[in-house]
């Protein structure tokens, strides 16, 4: 199978779309109720009726706490989980049905980096090894010469200048900051025209995490790389997101242009989760919108809107009605009645 | 989004009046290592805390910052050795203790909250039995009654409904086992509690009802609060003071408007560059070039040189003194020396 570059301008939005998501659910199966098992079946909604789309070269930050569903929704669109409803159209093809043998043909164009770079390198093997991996893995990259010089320039395109410094070294002799270079350059060595990055600063010192955000943005820029950029931390998400998506209990609850979404937000969660990113400066203290409580299971869901139970603004029809995204702010959707 | 107003920058001035509590000077550790040189992991640092202060004390992974707090209770793995320095708690020198008194001043004076602690607790026994543990062997003369209305009390503290105290650990959220941790720190009435990253594993909301729930308990029970952390954030919401360390030393030690609003010490100018500000989304983040050194392998002269962007000459032959800037401000930087009073 080869994946096809062309794509037809209306199938996608925009018509530089690289990912389209469309009514995506993953739920997984808990069991029956009752001691038979005659019961009704009880599901765990990871991700629940989720679209979005991504466009060539933009980057999409996808923003919630733990258990909002937005690595679950990572590993979906990798094909690691099934998705249980849903479309997911990748390069104009839709892969939401595809085998695990065509998707590890997709990921060659759709790569994952991982949030601790101490732990998903192997320790034993050269860091020439690690990114040629990918290659062997896959069967890329020709003779042996052409492999090596593929290594090379991704080693330098993730800023690992001059490659042959770093070739023979082993992933203990280097920091954090170029351990997740390393990570990086193994993603950048199949060429995928998608990242997928799941917390890709949160384990470094913040004296080198912008050096891997702009790093990223560099990507963005020189490549056209696409990159659905997953954090909980909305303090990093300015430095490099062309939009953003507030995730709730497996929805997406507020997405919009990052500027919009960070100056002007409009849904209540987003409010909240905004007014508690700790300001580097004493004179800015300020009130943050605490929410007690904490995130309910996404078992035994909310009636109407989900959010409902800690908003500090829910009235009677927010257990009721269940809110579907609509136009408001700056270019925002956002799911909450209270939006006009 | 923000209101200003709402918080008082008062409270550091009054802290100024009140009575040290813990003066810590002069003081050095070394992780000693048979095939080699020992690693300097902390040199000549002083501080003071006072009673109801806050303090922070920041710095990237492998800056001492743990290592000091750990030297300070004599708590440090066996390789760890004071080798000068004086620890004063009240007037009494901490490392002219015995090792029995010692263990009563880490419960009754200071507690330390370890960094993922949450995840220390132990899985076969009651939250509620492992707090009692901390009451009994510390607080004698206590009859069962007594500790468990003292369990409760201390559960209702960090907002923990008491009959939750005979759940395991595996019941409890990361959120409320933090909670657990802190109740247990406060079993004996510390003056002072020690928090090394309290809050990193935890979610940003979660991490809010934490470091409102310690501002909380430092303003009810008057207590000092010594903040180990790598964020900026954290610390410009909730501190007084704050002590910069960079590869083992102090490099600038101030207030908290001036660590943030007047900082002198280069490496502080670009730890604060780096880091994300809310407030202006679209300003631009600058990483700081280059590494930590590591403890083991520290250049010459001065440790922030190989990565600082004013360095000079003088900085890469000989190690700046710490120069005094005003009252209580000290930041360690040539760049200074003409300033010094």
């Amino acid at each position: 199978m080869t994946m096809p570059r062309a794509i037809s301008g209306n199938e996608l939005p925009g018509k530089d779309g690289v990912l389209t998501v469309t009514n995506l659910q993953k739920r997984f199966l808990l069991g029956r109720a009752g001691i038979f098992g005659r019961g009704s079946e009880s599901y765990v909604h990871a991700v629940d009726d989720v679209s979005f789309s991504l466009g060539r070269g933009e980057v999409l930050a996808l923003v919630g706490e733990s258990g909002c569903g937005k690595s679950t929704l990572a590993l979906t669109l990798l094909g690691l989980e099934k998705p249980t409803r849903g479309s997911i159209r990748f390069e104009g093809n839709e892969i939401s049905e595809y085998s695990s043998a065509q998707m590890k043909n997709v990921r060659r164009h759709m790569q994952m980096i991982f949030q601790d770079p101490y732990e998903s390198l192997n320790p034993l093997m050269s860091i020439g090894e690690i990114v040629m991996e990918p290659l062997k893995v896959h069967k890329l990259g020709g003779s042996r010469a052409e492999q090596e010089t593929r290594v090379v320039r991704a080693l330098e395109d993730a800023g690992l200048k001059p490659a042959d410094r770093y070739l023979k070294r082993l992933p203990h002799e280097l920091s954090g900051g170029q351990r997740q270079r390393v990570v990086i350059a193994g993603a950048l060595v199949l060429e995928p025209t998608l990242l997928l990055a799941d917390e890709p600063v949160s384990m470094l010192d913040v004296s080198i995490r912008a050096e891997i955000l702009n790093l990223l943005a560099e990507l963005r820029d020189t490549r056209g790389i696409s990159i659905l950029f997953i954090t909980h931390d909305l303090g990093t998400v300015g430095a490099l997101a062309d939009r953003v998506a507030v995730m709730y209990l497996g929805r997406i609850v507020e997405i919009g242009p990052t500027m919009a979404v960070l100056t002007n937000p409009q849904h209540p969660y987003t409010k909240a989760l905004l007014s508690v990113v700790p300001v580097p400066n004493p004179r800015l203290r300020h009130k943050r919108l605490i929410l007690s409580g904490e995130t309910p299971d996404p078992i035994n869901l909310p009636t109407g809107c989900r959010f409902h139970p800690r908003c500090p603004l829910a009235v009677d029809a927010c257990r009721k009605t269940d809110p579907p995204l609509h136009p408001a702010g700056a270019g925002q959707e956002v799911a909450c009645i209270l939006v006009e | 989004m923000s209101d200003p107003s709402v918080s008082s920058h008062t409270h550091a001035a009054s802290v100024n009046d009140r009575p040290v509590l813990l003066d810590v000077r002069n003081l050095s550790i070394d992780y000693v290592n048979k095939d080699a040189s020992p690693a300097q992991a902390v040199r000549e640092l002083d501080f003071t805390l006072r009673a109801g202060e806050v303090l922070g004390l920041v710095g990237e992974s492998g800056c001492g910052k743990s290592t000091l707090m750990l030297g300070l209770m004599r708590l440090l793995p066996p390789a760890g050795r004071i080798v000068d320095g004086a620890v004063y708690f009240q007037g009494r020198d901490l490392l002219a203790l015995s090792e029995a008194e010692m263990e009563d001043v880490r419960w009754k004076n200071i507690s330390i909250i370890f960094q993922g602690a949450m995840n220390a607790l132990n899985p076969v026994r009651t939250i509620g039995d492992q707090i009692g543990e901390a009451i009994r062997l510390h607080m004698p003369r206590q009859d069962s009654a007594a500790v468990d209305a003292r369990i409760r009390r201390l559960l209702d503290l960090v907002g923990i409904a008491g009959n939750r105290k005979d759940q395991y650990p595996h019941q409890y959220s990361g959120g409320m086992r933090q909670r657990a941790m802190i109740a247990m720190a406060l079993a004996c009435d510390p003056q002072i509690v020690i928090a090394d990253e309290p809050t990193t594993a935890l979610d940003v909301m979660i991490q809010a009802q934490i470091l409102e729930l310690m501002g909380n308990l430092q303003k009810e029970l008057g207590l000092s609060i010594i903040f180990v952390t790598h964020d900026l954030g954290v610390v410009a919401e909730l501190c007084d003071s704050v002590l910069v360390m960079y590869g083992g030393v102090t490099a600038e030690y101030a207030d908290v408007d001036t660590i943030y609003n007047a900082p002198r010490h280069p490496y502080t100018q670009e730890l604060l560059r780096a880091f994300p500000d809310i407030t202006r989304p679209a300003g631009k983040l600058t990483s700081i070039p280059g590494y930590p050194p590591r403890l083991d392998d520290l250049p010459p002269g001065c440790r922030f040189a190989p990565r600082c962007p004013q360095v000079f000459g003088r900085c890469r032959q000989e190690m700046p003194p710490i120069y005094r800037l005003d009252d209580k401000h000290v930041a360690s930087c040539f760049l200074l020396e003409g300033e010094s009073v």
